[in-house]
């Protein structure tokens, strides 16, 4: 130890030894007053409506989804499927019709779009006419001629009915303030609630998406934090079967997290769908420093002297290892700050503030109240025998008597694991991020088979030269670029202003097909009737006021974000070829943003680990001062990263905002019982290396294994989320932390047996 | 032969000064933007000119034909077979159709010799007066002012004579229509001006 370290070991132990002599009560009245206003505080935190947070800052994606906002107006809106046998009958029609009237009297809707609204333009005395699609009155004789009339209008029947015509699409325009928005989404469900049963009616949409998720968040809160609180009591009971074993850390873990979800709330921010992870998380992080001092507190029975120097000597030894493993574990979170996605960063930060803060109540609080109770009688010999204890002792000796087997076992499963990673995609599916029963989910699936597709990626074509698109050769092109995509995998239909100038056209010369007028003197007047039609509001939504831009959406099939981005990919190519230089196709929207974000994963992923891994390292070797541990170091804490990579691979989940966060998160989770364990062989090591292993997996070993415990079943808590992403994340990382325990425990240890053997044959 | 030139001169400027004399007299009660809802295509107002009643109605479209046509399909519902005045309806009817395409036709002219816009314009008055009545077609120039549009210069293409009945009528349904009135409302506000129309 060097001679600096003794003297902040000397000044650490005062300190403390002051802590439980004169100041405990002012401190612990501090932190219950601190307490109560960040309890007040944390219980004032909003819940996000609007899923912002979850969506990159990217510059410019985010100019050019303003402009097409700007120009198009929202591209969101709800998809209510209804189905029925006798829907194109009269009974049927009349029903869709009294229910899109509802509908569209109803708060917070501002246009409703069926079978039953929609018109087609027919020729009329004077041109072209907008008459209802459904003439009424719905009478039995009006279905054949109802048939005739979808023929006619292709693009309008694959919007608004399914292939087997016994499913009719409702869509609904909504409010942009997302109060009355959730108003008009509560009340169309109310509303369907009464009317049908769950397999007749089918909502989906963006806006009922991210209300849905703001109702889960509000559901998971109310679930998790109590259970976790539970799960986590029952086994402090198990492992310490003491009462002070469970209530102090429970009330160090409570403190921590008002403390930091008070913070939270007062810097504004409101809970998303990844930082409603923070109170978990912070919970089972808090729990492990507890765990590793009242660890330590228990170790001292037997020993005589004043308990509270013991004490204070103690609690000194732990604060390096555990300010350090909280130091650790807040740079692996940090380095989450790296990712693109705000809900990310902020999670980053908050639970490495969470960390930090978890360290300050625990070595203030622990000492604090341990200070009151007396020196334990029954801790050592709690720690000399039991199960477990035989179990530590098993393991310290095969890591000393077989140390070749334990690491080229753990590297071959490695291997193997590794072999995995090739099958990992980057995949982000909003809607399969709830559950397979949510009813969400069951409805978008519905609805996507039944009519085709529910995500619509969207382009926003301009010229270059700035000019309007009505020349006859831009018509010609953005028809050929249509029929192209139309043709690719995966598109269930593409839509533009192309589509309404061929019906007007039609209803205009009279004629029986669909086609683009055949001179640009005609395409002008179709131009000026659509300029000069009453329904500007709709058709805002396709072509910009000045005729300059138009929206190209291309309605997909329900695939993630991998398939996606191909897709897009595949039409940029295609659109290069079809409109030649000229032109610029853009693509945009709300679900495009997400494509974009998730093909920046596994980028994001690497840039977060690099960093996560370069200082959690740098912070082992300013602890130690030796490339020998921490080389060794490395080892025990990259292999149970490589397993969790590789079960991800074999069990085909994909790279999603949650999946892609655990690399960063563990490692600096894992490399905590690595320092534990190597700060205890430092003080063991008194040059038997084989001694120094067995006597430091025994003594560290019951609380590395508690602390992991903790972990696994802390984080485990997280797979009642009702978001997938955060239940592989809460999953996984728990796996992760077993994985770490059985490499601190098998690996480090042999490590340092083989090296030290190696280091003696050199000499 | 200075008193003559002078003569000369007053004679010539003669219409010119009545033509701004009758401006002058022109008051105007009502106007609003057609149709109710925009796009826009033209606005309608309702004037006194001296002693006549005048709905002016100023057209400024992409889409001439589809207004004219409207115009049209109006005057059919309103004006069916038999129905008293439907012969002056359909007099109406063909003028403004005759009107339409001349106004294309200049437009055309002014397209070939290099002209921008897409804009035709025409002006519709429907004039009531001690004794008579009529309807002017006039092929104006019209700008746009604020949201206004203001009427530059005019030429008169056709000066119909119809039924006083009629033309009360058919100004009543169109105040009516344009200015979004109950049916009294509109007869009030036709009400001749003591010695006027």
């Amino acid at each position: 130890m060097s001679h600096l370290q003794k003297t902040a070991a000397v000044i650490i132990e005062k300190l403390l030894f002051r802590l439980v002599d004169k100041w405990r009560l002012p401190c612990l009245f501090a932190i219950s007053i601190l307490t109560l206003i960040m309890a007040f505080s944390a219980l004032q935190v909003q819940i996000e409506s609007n899923n912002a947070s979850m969506v990159s800052q990217d510059q410019e994606l985010q100019v050019n989804y303003d402009l097409f906002r700007k120009t198009f107006g929202d591209d969101e809106m709800l998809l209510l499927a209804i189905t029925r046998p006798d829907l194109l009958q009269a009974e049927g029609l009349q029903s869709v019709d009294r229910l899109s009237g509802e509908i569209a009297a109803l708060r917070g809707v501002t246009r409703v779009l069926s079978l039953t609204d929609a018109k087609q333009l027919v020729s009329g005395d004077y041109g072209a006419e907008a008459v209802p699609l459904v003439a009424r009155p719905y009478s039995e004789h009006s279905a054949q001629q109802i048939a005739r009339d979808l023929e006619r209008n292709p693009e309008l029947s694959q919007l608004l009915l399914s292939k087997d015509r016994q499913t009719g699409v409702v869509l609904i325009d909504l409010a942009g303030d997302p109060v009355r928005q959730g108003q008009g989404i509560a009340a169309i469900e109310a509303l369907l609630a009464s009317r049908f049963s769950d397999q007749n009616a089918h909502l989906t949409g963006i806006p009922l998406l991210k209300l849905t998720v703001a109702r889960f968040i509000q559901r998971d809160q109310q679930v998790i934090i109590p259970l976790s609180v539970a799960v986590l009591g029952v086994l402090l009971l198990l492992m310490f079967r003491r009462l002070s074993g469970l209530l102090l850390p429970l009330a160090a873990m409570a403190i921590t997290l008002c403390w930091t979800i008070g913070l939270y709330s007062l810097c504004g921010y409101a809970l998303n769908t990844i930082t409603a992870l923070l109170p978990p998380v912070i919970m089972v992080l808090s729990i492990a420093t507890t765990v590793h001092l009242y660890s330590g507190w228990l170790q001292l029975a037997g020993e005589a002297g004043d308990p509270k120097i013991l004490l204070a000597r103690e609690m000194q030894r732990l604060f390096l290892p555990c300010l350090f493993t909280a130091i650790t574990t807040a740079l692996g979170l940090v380095s989450l700050l790296v990712s693109e996605v705000p809900a990310v960063q902020l999670f980053g930060a908050f639970s490495a503030v969470g960390v930090m803060l978890s360290f300050v109540v625990n070595i203030l609080l622990v000492p604090s109240v341990l200070s009151f109770l007396p020196i334990p009688e029954t801790g050592r010999r709690l720690y000399d025998t039991g199960a477990l204890s035989n179990l530590l002792r098993a393991t310290a000796s095969l890591t000393v008597n077989h140390p070749w087997l334990v690491l080229v076992s753990s590297l071959l499963l490695a291997a193997a694991a590794l072999s995995g990673l090739g099958r990992i995609e980057n995949n982000t599916d909003l809607v399969r991020f709830l559950k397979p029963s949510a009813t969400l989910h069951r409805d978008t699936v519905f609805i996507d088979q039944a009519v085709g597709g529910v995500n619509r990626v969207e382009f926003m074509l301009t010229r270059k030269d700035g000019r309007a698109l009505t020349g006859l050769e831009d018509m010609a092109r953005l028809g050929a670029l249509h029929q192209s995509i139309d043709r690719l995998q995966y598109v269930s239909g593409s839509f533009s202003v192309i589509g309404l100038l061929k019906q007007l056209n039609r209803a205009e010369k009279k004629q029986l097909t669909l086609a683009l007028p055949d001179n640009g003197g005609d395409l002008l007047n179709l131009f000026d009737l659509l300029e000069a039609a009453p329904d500007q509001v709709f058709l805002r939504k396709i072509i910009s006021a000045d005729l300059s831009a138009l929206r190209l959406s291309v309605r997909t099939k329900s695939i993630g974000t991998a398939d996606t981005a191909k897709l897009v990919s595949r039409i940029e190519q295609t659109a290069a070829g079809q409109l030649g230089g000229n032109y610029r196709l853009v693509p945009t929207g709300d679900y495009y943003q997400v494509v974009a974000d998730s093909n920046r994963l596994v980028a994001n992923v690497i840039k977060s680990f690099s960093l996560s891994l370069g200082t959690v390292f740098l912070a082992i070797f300013l602890l130690f001062r030796s490339f020998k541990l921490l080389v060794l170091a490395l080892v025990p804490n990259l292999i149970p990263l490589a397993w969790t990579a590789g079960l991800i691979g074999f069990l085909g989940i994909d790279l999603s905002t949650g999946t892609a966060m655990i690399a960063a998160v563990a490692i600096g989770l894992t490399v905590d019982s690595t320092i534990h364990y190597l700060s205890r062989f430092q003080s063991e090591d008194r040059g038997d290396c084989k001694e120094a292993v067995m006597r430091t997996t025994i003594a560290t070993g019951r609380a590395l294994t508690i602390s992991a415990l903790v972990l696994f079943f802390g984080f485990s808590v997280g797979g009642l989320s009702s978001f997938m992403p955060t239940i592989y994340f809460s999953v996984l990382t728990g796996i992760t932390m077993l994985g770490a325990l059985v490499c601190d425990l098998l690996v480090l240890p042999a490590s340092l047996v083989l090296f030290d053997a190696w280091q003696k044959e050199r000499c | 032969m200075k008193k003559f030139l002078v003569f000369l001169m007053i004679c010539l400027l003669l219409p010119e000064l009545s033509v701004a004399a009758q401006g002058d007299k022109e008051v105007l009660i009502r106007r609003a933007p057609v149709p109710a809802d925009p796009p826009y295509q033209g606005e309608v107002r309702l004037l006194r000119r001296d002693s006549a009643l005048v709905v002016q109605t100023l057209l400024n479209s992409k889409v001439m034909q589809r207004v004219v046509g409207a115009i049209q399909k109006k005057e059919l519902q309103n004006w069916p077979q038999g129905r008293e005045g439907s012969i002056d309806s359909r007099r109406y009817s063909e003028e403004l159709v005759l009107a339409f395409q001349t106004v294309r036709d200049r437009a055309k002219e002014r397209q070939k010799a290099g002209e921008r816009g897409r804009h035709l314009q025409l002006m519709i008055e429907f004039v009531l007066e001690e004794p008579r009545g009529y309807v002017a077609l006039y092929l104006p120039t019209l700008t746009q002012e604020d949201d206004r549009l203001v009427v530059q210069k005019k030429e008169l293409l056709k000066k119909l004579p119809l039924s006083r009945d009629y033309l009360r009528k058919d100004m009543q349904l169109i105040i009516q229509d344009s200015f979004q009135l109950e049916p009294d409302k509109a007869i009030e506000l036709l009400q001749p001006m003591a010695g006027g129309a």
